[in-house]
């Protein structure tokens, strides 16, 4: 059902991409522009913005680009949040460099 | 509070004042072999990247001019270590695909194969290793840059400066990173052979 709803939505959309005036289709952005711009997170301008949302509502293939990026930033979001490495004898090991560098002139 | 970046900090630096070398060993030297494992070494690797690390910075330190936080000068000389680790040593050398990423859009700017639907995927500990395992296959300046930014969350400005790249190449090298992390997790994901 919810695959049947989605497929239905994506044809509106693809409905609505349809009856825009060819001179508004010329000047939206590409999947490949879009890509770019949402994997590079680059600040966009205001009008780089609207065309990049308006894409993204006519394009499913983009849409689901988008939401692959968001996956990789949750699941880089829990590489980040797993527990820091432990640090194995640092204090003897940083004891131990000053002592080296410091007498080492 | 030591301002570590102030010429009077790096002229005692250069002078081997005790307490100038103390500090910034004391300051720093976890979070270089922090940064190093994040780069995914393993321990003694990292150890032996920031053994390396202080012995160049020490070596270096008389020509450093102040133009960068001595921060970024000091990680700069710890990453370029680990690049060169990773180049000597097969285990952090993958052969990777460079031009799969050409062929993923048609001549119009549309894709050749569509990117599928994520929904699916689990957000798991599991699926964050297999992320880590591809993370660590990519090739050595996207591995780097995306490790900079997205598990470290360096600054723009400031990877810029290690990498010594500018911030154009930057965004390119995070979005092929990205976008070969993508295709490699809907692969494994999804058992998409093709």
């Amino acid at each position: 059902m919810k695959t049947l709803i989605m497929k239905l939505i994506s044809l509106a959309r693809r409905a609505i991409f349809f009856f825009l005036p060819s001179s508004v289709k010329e000047k939206m952005l590409s999947c490949e522009e879009v890509a770019f711009i949402i994997g590079n997170q680059e600040k966009s301008s205001l009008l780089q913005q609207l065309k990049l949302y308006m894409h993204l509502f006519i394009c499913r293939d983009c849409q689901n680009y988008k939401d692959q990026i968001k996956g990789i930033g949750y699941l880089t979001e829990q590489i980040k949040s797993e527990t820091a490495p432990t640090i194995n004898d640092s204090k003897k090991t940083q004891e131990d460099l000053i002592h080296k560098y410091c007498c080492k002139k | 509070m030591i301002n570590f970046s102030s010429p009077e900090f790096i002229k005692e630096l250069k002078a081997r004042d005790h307490s100038a070398i103390s500090s910034l060993i004391r300051k720093y030297h976890d979070g270089l072999i922090y940064g190093a494992l994040k780069q995914g070494l393993g321990a003694d690797q990292a150890e032996e990247v920031v053994q390396e690390t202080w012995s160049t910075f020490f070596e270096k330190v008389e020509n450093f001019k102040g133009n960068s936080h001595i921060r970024t000068y000091l990680f700069g000389i710890m990453y370029n270590k680990t690049k060169e680790l990773w180049r000597s040593n097969k285990k952090y050398t993958h052969d990777y695909d460079e031009n799969s990423l050409d062929r993923l859009f048609q001549v119009d700017g549309h894709y050749h194969k569509a990117p599928k639907d994520p929904t699916d995927w689990i957000i798991s500990k599991e699926t964050s290793q297999i992320l880590v395992q591809e993370i660590e296959k990519l090739p050595e300046n996207q591995r780097m840059a995306f490790n900079l930014k997205e598990i470290q969350g360096e600054k723009t400005s400031d990877i810029c400066n290690i990498m010594n790249i500018s911030s154009t190449n930057l965004g390119v090298l995070i979005y092929r990173a990205k976008t070969n992390l993508r295709l490699v997790l809907e692969k494994r994901l999804e058992g998409d052979d093709s």
